[in-house]
Formats: C-alpha cells, sequence, structure tokens
C-alpha cells in the first residue's frame, strides 16, 4: 500500500475519510455475491 | 497517498463495483476476489487514519479550565453580609447557634452549637468558667461536665450521659441552657459590641463593599461564559444537550422563534445581535427577579402587615425587656440562696435542709419557665422591632426582606412550612442582577406581573408570562446561546471529539 501523507490534515476532515471508508467496506461487504450451484448433468 | 487521493480512490472503488452485475460463476469469483482486495486495502487505509485521529483528536478538547477563586467571592459575601446588619448576634452568626441549641432534636448537635459559641466568646476575649453558668442548678451541673470533658474522645457519649441524668431533674433543661447564653450575651455585650465595631474598621462601608462583590461576581460569571471549557463539559456531564446548540438545531430556531422572527435574526449584524441578546439577558434577569418577589412574597406580606399596624406594637420591645428584668431579677434572689444551700448539702444533711433545697429548687425553675414562655416569640420581638426602627414608607422590598433575614431564628421558624429556603432566599439578596426588589417600596401591592407585561409591550422582541418557567428555561438557553455566538465557542469542534472518542471507547 502507497504511504499515507495525512499528517497535515485536519481531524475533522480525518473522521470524514473514515466514515467513508467505513461506509464503503461495508458496501464492498454486501456487494459480494453467493457462487451459483454447479449444475449437475 | 494524500486525502484527496483516498478520496478518489472511494469514488472509483464505488463506481467499479457498480458494474460487477454478472452472474456467471466465473465472473463472480473474479469480481469477489477484487472486493476483498479493496475490503484489506480499505481496512490497511482506515486503520492508518484511525490511528492519525486517535493520536490527535485529543489537543481539540479545549483548555482554558476556569478556576474560579471561590474564597475570595465567599469572604467578600462575608463581609457584605457582616456590614449589613447591626446586631452582633447576627454578625457573628450566633443567632443560628442559638437557634440550633433551642430547636434541634440531636444532642451532639446541641453540644457542637455550644462549643461553638464558647468559641466566640473566646474571639472577643472571655474564656467562659464554670460559674458563668450558675443561671440554673442544671444548667451549672451540664455546662461543668462540658467543660471539665470538652476535648476528650468520649465527649459526645459522656455528655449523653449527662442529659440522660439530668432529663427527670429538668425536663427543660436545653431551653435553660439557650437562656443562659441569651442572659450571658446580654452580659458581654459590650466586649462583643467593641469587637464588632473593630472588625473590618478599614473598610469603606456597606455600599462600597456590596459594590466591590458584585463587580466580582459579575466579572467570575463572565469568564465562566466566555470558557470553552465550560461548555465542553456540561455537554460532557450530559447538563446540556449538544443537538440543541448545533448550527443546524431545530430547537434553536423554534426558540428564538417565539421573541423575534427566525429569519431576521439570521440577518442581524453582529451589533443588532448583541442588542437582541442585551434585552433577552434583561428579561430574564428581571423575570428571576421577580419569580423570587412572587415566591416569598409571604414574607413580604407579613412585615407590611406588621409595619402598617406598627402603633400597636410600639412598646412590645421595651415591655418585654421590663418584664424579662423583673423575673431576672427574681429568679436571681431565689437563685443565690439555692446555690448556696447546693454548696452546703451533703450525704450527712437533715431531711429538712433537703427538703428545703427542693423547694427552692422548683421555686427557681418554675421561675426559668415563665421566662421560657416570655422568650417564646422573642425573635419575633425582635423583628417586629427592627421593622419599626428601620423601615420607612419609602423602604424597598429589599430592605424588607434583608430586615428579615437579619434573625435567623425568626425566618427559620417562620419559614418552616413555607415555599423556599433561607439558602435560596440569600443568594438571591445578593445577587447583582436585581432590580424590582431594589426599586418597589415594600409597602406597595402593586401587580408586578401587569406592570412587566405592559413594560414587554414597549419592546421589539416578544415576550410571553404565561408560562413563566417555560419563559425563564427559554431565556435560558438563549442567553447561553448567545455567549457561544459572542465568544465563538465552536460546538460543532465538540461535537466532533465526542463523535470520534466513540471510536476509542
Amino acid at each position: 500500500m502507497e504511504e499515507l501523507e495525512i499528517k497535515n490534515e485536519s481531524v475533522k476532515d480525518l473522521y470524514e475519510v473514515y466514515l467513508e471508508i467505513e461506509s464503503l467496506i461495508k458496501e464492498l461487504e454486501s456487494s459480494k455475491k453467493e457462487m451459483p450451484q454447479k449444475e449437475v448433468l | 497517498m494524500k486525502l484527496k487521493d483516498i478520496n478518489k480512490k472511494i469514488d472509483s472503488i464505488r463506481n467499479e463495483i457498480k458494474l460487477f452485475d454478472s452472474n456467471e460463476r466465473k465472473e463472480i469469483k473474479k469480481n469477489n476476489k477484487i472486493i476483498d482486495n479493496y475490503i484489506l486495502e480499505l481496512s490497511k487505509i482506515r486503520d492508518n487514519v484511525l490511528c492519525e485521529i486517535e493520536c490527535r483528536y485529543k489537543d481539540l478538547i479545549p483548555n482554558d479550565m476556569v478556576d474560579i477563586d471561590e474564597i475570595e467571592v465567599l469572604d467578600l459575601l462575608d463581609r457584605v453580609k457582616y456590614l449589613s446588619s447591626n446586631s452582633f448576634i447576627n454578625k457573628m452568626g450566633i443567632d443560628k447557634n442559638l437557634y440550633e441549641i433551642r430547636y434541634s432534636l440531636s444532642i451532639d448537635v446541641i453540644n457542637d452549637n455550644i462549643s461553638l459559641l464558647l468559641d466566640k466568646f473566646l474571639q472577643v476575649g472571655i474564656k467562659l468558667s464554670k460559674d458563668d453558668f450558675k443561671y440554673s442548678i442544671s444548667v451549672y451541673k451540664y455546662m461543668s461536665y462540658y467543660l471539665d470533658n470538652l476535648g476528650k474522645l468520649e465527649f459526645d457519649k459522656l455528655m449523653k450521659e449527662m442529659f440522660d441524668s439530668l432529663y427527670w431533674e429538668c425536663f427543660n433543661l436545653v431551653n435553660y441552657i439557650y437562656l443562659c447564653f441569651i442572659y450571658l450575651l446580654d452580659k458581654y455585650s459590650d466586649k462583643f459590641l467593641l469587637y464588632v465595631k473593630n472588625k473590618y474598621s478599614s473598610s469603606l462601608g456597606y455600599d462600597y463593599e456590596l459594590d466591590n462583590y458584585y463587580k466580582l461576581v459579575i466579572r467570575n460569571n463572565m469568564v465562566i461564559n466566555k470558557s470553552e471549557y465550560n461548555y465542553y463539559n456540561k455537554f460532557l456531564q450530559g447538563e446540556l444537550r449538544i443537538e440543541d446548540y448545533l448550527s443546524n438545531s431545530s430547537i434553536k430556531k423554534d426558540i428564538i422563534s417565539k421573541f423575534v422572527d427566525y429569519d431576521k435574526y439570521i440577518e442581524m449584524n453582529r451589533e443588532d445581535r448583541l442588542y437582541f441578546y442585551n434585552q433577552i439577558r434583561n428579561v430574564y434577569y428581571e423575570l428571576c427577579d421577580y419569580l423570587m418577589l412572587d415566591r416569598y412574597s409571604y414574607l413580604i406580606k407579613k412585615v407590611r402587615e406588621i409595619y402598617l399596624s406598627k402603633n400597636s406594637y410600639l412598646n412590645n420591645y421595651n415591655s418585654f425587656l421590663k418584664n424579662i428584668k423583673g423575673l431576672l431579677k427574681k429568679k436571681d434572689s431565689l437563685n443565690k440562696k439555692l446555690f448556696y444551700l447546693y454548696n452546703k448539702i451533703d450525704d450527712k444533711s437533715s431531711k429538712r435542709l433537703i427538703g428545703k433545697y427542693n423547694k427552692l429548687f422548683n421555686q427557681v425553675n418554675s421561675k426559668i419557665d415563665e421566662i421560657s414562655k416570655s422568650y417564646d416569640n422573642y425573635d419575633e420581638i425582635l423583628v417586629i422591632d427592627k421593622i419599626i426602627r428601620e423601615l420607612n414608607d419609602e423602604s424597598s422590598y429589599y430592605d424588607a426582606f434583608l430586615v428579615v433575614v437579619s434573625n435567623y431564628g425568626y425566618i427559620n421558624s417562620y419559614m418552616k412550612d413555607k415555599d423556599g429556603s433561607f439558602k435560596e432566599l440569600m443568594d438571591y439578596l445578593y445577587s447583582p442582577y436585581l432590580s424590582i426588589c431594589k426599586s418597589i417600596p415594600f409597602i406597595s401591592d402593586m401587580d408586578i406581573e401587569s406592570k412587566l407585561d405592559t413594560k414587554y409591550d414597549l419592546f421589539d422582541i416578544e415576550v410571553n408570562l404565561s408560562d413563566k418557567m417555560k419563559l425563564k428555561e427559554d431565556l435560558e438557553y438563549i442567553i447561553r446561546l448567545s455567549y457561544i455566538d459572542e465568544y465563538n465557542i465552536d460546538i460543532d469542534k465538540f461535537k466532533l471529539i465526542f463523535d470520534v472518542d466513540k471510536l476509542f471507547k
């Protein structure tokens, strides 16, 4: 992972990004699909 | 990677997963793997961001904690109260000790107050000895034992045993001790008067000290109102709800709209807004003043009643003193003979001598009972005398209150089954924000509420007096808001601290 350069960012902006990331992780988890069953001949 | 890059990344992932719509097994497998990788990558970024937040968010907590010197305020208030009274009994808090001795139901409390009184005699240079307590045989026995055992570890236990042993000899012992102290205070009054005259002799007077006290209270309040930490702590402790003070609070709009058009409020320039806040503060102080006047109106009514029929009380105090003087003279003459026999009597004394002693003992006690009966209304007699001597037609509600609060026994007995408390009343009387109380003559029975209504009709803000407690609450809210606004206190920042804090708990 590329190194983060966030030392100069405000706590407010960091917190907003944190919320965005958390929300996206939840979206990603729910967007994963179940694998369909293999068709049995 | 900078913050803007992280945001870009978030957007691009969001856009990318929107396209993951295939239901083919192979595609799903591939997409799920991509998603897992993103989750892993985002989790690492999130943890780094969190780590950075954790390191720095506590720096946002305000550190302007106010450290008000309460001792300075209390010292000055004591000084003011001291100068406001012209009775040494009240100035030195002796009235409170006498009240506790007379009415307390606990022997320990009574003994503690006796000790406080002994200290106050010492302060003026009098070390009371056993001989000072020859008011009655039982008082002498109790107080001799008291002085002999004072300071011992088992003092409380010993005094309870002593009280118990004297109870059947003298049911009214506590009352006799009270009367004995009244007698001693009168006997040594010159020393007390000299002491109170010299204390604060360098003072420039009551008005000057009161003005200094008001200035100090107002200055301290201003320091508290300016303090960011003060608000932060109130939100932290749950005394105030932060949601009510955020820039987008709905309560804010509801409450302000009761007093002024909200759009107008929003458009107000700084000067107009400060003017609005100032009006709100003045209404608040007047309302508090009025509510307290209303709460304690029964006291004013009583003072007014006495004052208006003062002619019937004119000789009350002098007759009382004359009566007591006569009773004391008779008691003292019998008491002298009684103590002579008391010192003479022993196990070998004849029945006749013991009979004579008992007869005298009962005679003295019956005289003291008569004195005690005369003292039943002692505090009221003192207050009535003060009302007659110190109040006139121009005296304000404030002056009338000061007369009654200067007698601790009277005010506490009178308020016993009524609304309010002595402390609350004193806090009110020494508030620097009084206006009505100090302006209206106590003999006037004007309808203050209608006068307030008329006044507020002339204001350019709406003030509805129909629900005064709700009005008070609303005014308090706007006053807090006014300081937050005036001193640029950042409530949104507090919200951020609290939200972030939850992440690490």
